[in-house]
Order: structure tokens, then C-alpha cells, then sequence
């Protein structure tokens, strides 16, 4: 659709707030990022100087950076597959539902609207070892929950945190997948001998195999940089770099270790996978498996 | 021998809605009966019942003299060719119609013997690699009547499975479901709303309205002898005239100064008798 305007300052002015919000909050740091860089400063920020790349150098060299991949992509591959796996058994549930439909989808589309702090904070206070009800109910049964001293049960804290509000999310559109799959071709399938069980894994789920490589995307980029609000209320990167994923990194090391240069750097990196991940997404995705 | 018996078959949807008050029908062995009506008189509802994609509520189905109401789809050795093909997108034309075959555990060289020989009969032998989305409508049209066959059911099933082609192929594939189904002999019950389609195809048609048989019957039967005005009026092209009349001592009377004479003894329910001859 296209609309004409009569004069050209009306859809600039129009355009100006987003505009604005863009050049304040992303065109300018992201700028001032890519200029600290390459630059080292004192722990005050009185006074700098031109490093050239010798903060990236510092970066690669440096095995806790390498650490932190490595537990990123261990966190984000757990958020996608858990929560996409989650997702379509209550999306293939929540299909078969005929009364209360719409009761059991709100219900399940509820957490998406709960911020990512908030959602971290719920967490935190369920597996608090000291008090927390799901830390005491382990306990119980003989698990000794204490994610401020186990690494892996602090991976497993937020990667629950943070898959739990993306299930919502990854529902609706597994909902919608499922709804948009012909009812013949499953009729189709019960009268060539398929069962429900083999109907799903060789009709269903390949026909949602669009849906499933468009969430997959979204669900890393969700774990890659949306998860700092949930890793800052339950773990804070810890215990050591155990839960440090990069983007949690990024502020450890600028705002609590005053290394503005390497978390720059790091910044630039992540600017970088940004990019191609956005490539990955327009390439693959506006383009994708079309059935007619 | 009878191959498919309806027995006094009725359908409520879950909703309430009465879609089918109850229907009796005697299907003989190799026999061609097409359902014939107008949109929404249950000509769908009554086919999938037979299918067992809708449950009966009242009455019963018999296939082969076995009670049939209980039977899932897959027990019930019938095929079906649904109005939009609903071929598996994601499989090729040989897998289309492998899949019911490997769902039932026929061996992989069997299922290959089979599938090819009902692609040779259907002409689909080049295309057996392709994809749906890459045929046109009548090609996947074929590969869903393939589908169908391969299997050897009992029972043809058919959902208006023309009703998307264009004119010309539409009389082309009558003709040729019409000559496979005589080849194979295999009893089937096709749903259409086109008239012209279900005198020509037709053994026998069962005039559906509002969910009852108005008259079943050979398409000549129907045509020269109609049960009811509905019938009357549905069959034919361009349709019969239908004109009130009264019926009175001095015959049928059509207007004030009009009346024409009874030539029979009888005064009542001979009306149609009378048109008819009328008209010869
Ligand atoms: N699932 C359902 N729930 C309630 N009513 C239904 C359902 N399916 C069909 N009906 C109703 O039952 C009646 C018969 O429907 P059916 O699909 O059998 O018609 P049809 O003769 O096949 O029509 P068409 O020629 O348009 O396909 C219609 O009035 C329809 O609205
Ligand atoms: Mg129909």
C-alpha cells in the first residue's frame, strides 16, 4: 500500500519520535561503544587513550571470554529446546481442548506479559535455598538445592526463569501452526492406518517445521540478549563465571570491573552477531518453506 | 451381496443440530451410488459416517454384514478422495500413496510393486518423485484417487472430488473414475451437488434434502418417476414446471377458468401420475 503526503515534512515529523528514540538510546552508544573500544580508560573515566585493537586482542586471548560462549550457548540452546519443546506439548494439548478453550490459552499466554526482572525475581524467591517453597520441597526429596554454590543448578535456576516466560510466546505460534494444518490431511492419515501418535510425528510436526525454524531463531536471540534482567534478579552471573552468558559480561565487566575498553569490545562483538543473526533471520525466514 | 447397509443412520452435532433425521440404504456389492442435494443437506455428514470421521449417533452401519459404528476409520478397509485432495504436502506422489500401505506394515518391495502399477493405470508414473505443490489439479486429483486405490478397500469413498477442476476435465475424469470403478468393481458412494454429474455416474442416486432420502433410485427412475416435487424440481435441466393446482370434483383445477379433466377413477393421490402422462 502506498499513501501519498501532500508535503514532504509531514511523514518526517511523523517519523521523528521513533527516530529520536532510536539516535538517543541505540545510534548514539552504539557509536560511543564503538569509539571506547578501541581506547583504554582509568577506573575514574578522567582520562583515555588509543589502544587500537589491542582490547580485542586482550578479548580473544582471554579463556574466561571463551567461557562465557561456551556457557551461552549452553544456556540458549537449553532455553530454545526446553521451551519449544514445552510449548507444543501445551500447544497440541491446548488443541484438543474444546471447553474452556479460551480460559486454558489465556491462562498460558499470561507470563509473556510479565517483565523479564519481575519474572527473574518470581524464581528467585520460589528456589531461595533458605526459604524459597521449590528449594525446601528439594530438599525434601533429597536434593540439596543451593544455586549460590552449585553451577549447574544455577544454570538450570535461570534457564527455568527464562524459559518459562518464553513458552507463551513459542505457544501462540505453535497454537497457530497447528490450527493453519488442514483437518482433512489428519482425517486423511486416520484413514490410511496412521495413529494419533504417528499422525503427529509424520504429518503435524513437519508441516510446523517452518514454525519450528522461526522460533528456534527467536528463542536465541531471545536467550542470547534478552535474558540480562532474569540472570541479574536470580544469579548475577554466578556462582563464578558459571552463569556469566556474554551479554551478562558485557555489564559485569564494564559497570562492576570498571574495564569500559574490553566491554566495549565485547559490545562491538555482540553488535557483530546481531547483525548476522538478523541476516539469518531475513534470509531464511521472509523466504521460508512454503506448503500450498 | 450386499456390501454396505445403513440402517436407520441419524446425526446430531454436538452443537444440537440435527443434520441427519435417519436414512436407510442398501448398498449391493460393486455398485456406483451417488449422493445428490442441495448445499448443506448432509450429503458430507453422510459420507463421513460411513467413514467413521463422524460418529453415528443413531442407527447403524454395516459393512460386509460387520457392525461398523465403533470401527475407527483405519479398521473399517475404506478409502477416501477428499474435495481438496488432502495430499501430505511435505511427501512425494510415491509416498502419497505408499503411506496407508506402510502404515500397514506391507513389506518395502510389495508396497513398490503396488504403487507403481496403480501409477501406470493413472498415468502418474513420471511424477511419482515430484511434490503436490508441483502438479496441477487434475494431476494431484489423480494422485488422491491413487491414494485410494492402491489399497484395495472395500468401500470408494468420494467428497465431491471434481468440484475443483474446470469444465472440460471435470467430464474427462467422470468418464474415467466411472471406467476404473467398473474395472475394479468396487462398491462406491460419491457425494456431489452437480446433477449432471450423478445422473452420469450413477448406479443408483439417493436425493438427499434437509438430511432425508427423498427417493432412491436408477437416474432414469428419478427422472421419468419422481417421488416428490423436490426431486421434481432438482433433476432435469432446465428443471420440470411446477404449477399449483387444486384438486376437485371436476378435476384439476389450475385457475378460475381453467380446469382440466381427471381422466382416471381415482380422485386422490394421483397427481403426478396425471402430470405425467399429460405430458407424454
Ligand atoms: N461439525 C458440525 N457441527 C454442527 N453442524 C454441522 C457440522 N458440520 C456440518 N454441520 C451442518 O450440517 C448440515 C449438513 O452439512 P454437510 O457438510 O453434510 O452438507 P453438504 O450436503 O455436504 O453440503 P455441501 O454441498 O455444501 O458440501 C449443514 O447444515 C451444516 O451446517
Ligand atoms: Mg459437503
Amino acid at each position: 500500500m502506498t499513501v501519498t503526503f501532500p508535503q514532504k515534512s509531514l511523514p518526517w515529523l511523523l517519523l521523528l519520535p521513533q527516530l529520536l528514540i532510536t539516535a538517543i538510546f541505540f545510534l548514539w552508544p552504539a557509536e560511543q561503544a564503538l569509539e571506547q573500544a578501541f581506547y583504554q580508560e582509568d577506573a575514574f573515566g578522567l582520562s583515555r587513550e588509543f589502544v587500537g585493537l589491542e582490547n580485542f586482542l586482550d578479548l580473544f586471548t582471554d579463556p574466561l571470554y571463551y567461557q562465557s560462549i561456551l556457557t551461552t550457548l549452553v544456556f540458549s540452546f537449553s532455553v530454545a529446546i526446553v521451551g519449544m519443546s514445552l510449548a507444543l506439548l501445551l500447544a497440541v494439548m491446548a488443541d484438543r481442548v474444546i471447553r474452556g478453550k479460551l480460559a486454558y490459552q489465556t491462562l498460558l499466554i499470561w507470563p509473556y506479559a510479565v517483565a523479564p526482572a519481575l519474572a527473574g525475581v518470581l524464581w528467585w524467591i520460589l528456589f531461595d535455598p533458605s526459604m524459597g517453597p521449590i528449594a525446601l520441597w528439594l530438599k525434601s526429596a533429597g536434593v540439596d538445592w543451593n544455586h549460590y554454590l552449585d553451577g549447574n543448578q544455577a544454570m538450570i535456576l535461570v534457564v527455568i526463569a527464562s524459559t518459562w516466560k518464553q513458552i507463551s510466546y513459542n505457544f501462540l505460534f505453535f497454537l497457530a501452526g497447528l490450527q493453519a494444518v488442514p483437518r482433512s490431511l489428519i482425517e486423511a492419515a486416520a484413514i490410511d492406518g496412521a495413529s494419533p501418535f504417528k499422525r503427529f510425528w509424520t504429518i503435524v510436526f513437519p508441516l510446523l517445521s517452518p514454525t519450528t525454524f522461526f522460533l528456534l531463531v527467536v528463542n536465541l536471540v531471545y536467550a542470547f540478549f534478552e535474558t540480562f534482567g532474569v540472570i541479574d534478579a536470580t544469579t548475577k552471573g554466578g556462582p563464578g563465571q558459571s552463569t556469566t552468558t556474554l551479554v551478562y559480561k558485557v555489564f559485569d565487566d564494564g559497570f562492576v570491573g570498571l574495564d569500559l575498553g574490553g566491554s566495549a569490545a565485547q559490545s562491538v562483538v555482540l553488535m557483530a552477531i546481531v547483525g548476522l543473526m538478523t541476516v539469518i533471520q531475513f534470509r531464511f525466514i521472509e523466504r521460508k518453506v512454503q506448503y500450498s | 451381496m450386499t456390501d454396505v447397509i445403513l440402517e436407520k443412520v441419524g446425526k446430531t452435532y454436538p452443537n444440537g443440530y440435527h443434520a441427519i433425521p435417519s436414512v436407510d440404504l442398501t448398498i449391493e456389492e460393486g455398485e456406483f451410488i451417488v449422493l445428490v442435494g442441495p448445499s448443506g443437506c448432509g450429503k458430507s455428514t453422510l459420507l463421513r459416517m460411513v467413514a467413521g470421521l463422524e460418529s453415528i449417533s443413531t442407527g447403524e452401519l454395516r459393512i460386509r454384514s460387520e457392525r461398523m459404528n465403533e470401527k475407527e476409520p483405519a479398521e473399517r478397509d475404506i478409502a477416501m478422495v477428499f474435495q481438496n485432495y488432502a495430499l501430505y504436502p511435505h511427501m512425494s506422489v510415491y509416498d502419497n500413496m505408499a503411506y496407508g500401505l506402510k502404515n500397514r506394515g506391507m513389506p518395502k518391495d510389495q508396497i513398490a510393486e503396488k504403487v507403481s502399477d496403480v501409477a501406470a493405470m493413472l498415468g502418474l508414473t513420471e511424477l511419482l518423485q515430484r511434490k503436490p505443490r508441483q502438479l496441477s489439479g487434475g494431476q494431484r486429483q489423480r494422485v488422491a484417487m491413487g491414494r485410494a486405490m492402491v489399497r484395495d478397500p472395500k468401500v470408494f469413498l468420494f467428497d465431491e472430488p471434481l468440484s475443483n477442476l474446470d469444465a472440460k476435465l471435470r467430464v474427462q475424469m467422470r468418464v474415467e473414475i466411472r471406467q476404473l470403478q467398473r474395472k475394479l468393481g468396487t462398491t462406491t458412494l460419491y457425494v456431489t451437488h452437480d446433477q449432471v454429474e450423478a445422473m452420469t455416474l450413477a448406479d443408483r442416486l439417493v436425493v438427499l434434502n434437509k438430511g432425508k432420502a427423498e427417493q432412491i433410485g436408477t437416474p432414469m427412475d428419478l427422472y421419468n418417476k419422481p417421488a416428490t416435487p423436490f426431486v421434481a424440481a432438482f433433476i432435469g435441466s432446465p428443471s420440470m414446471n411446477l404449477i399449483d393446482a387444486n384438486l376437485t370434483e371436476q378435476g384439476i383445477k389450475l385457475s378460475e377458468a381453467l380446469t382440466l379433466p381427471l381422466s382416471h377413477q381415482h380422485r386422490g393421490g394421483i397427481v403426478w401420475e396425471f402430470v405425467q402422462s399429460t405430458w407424454k
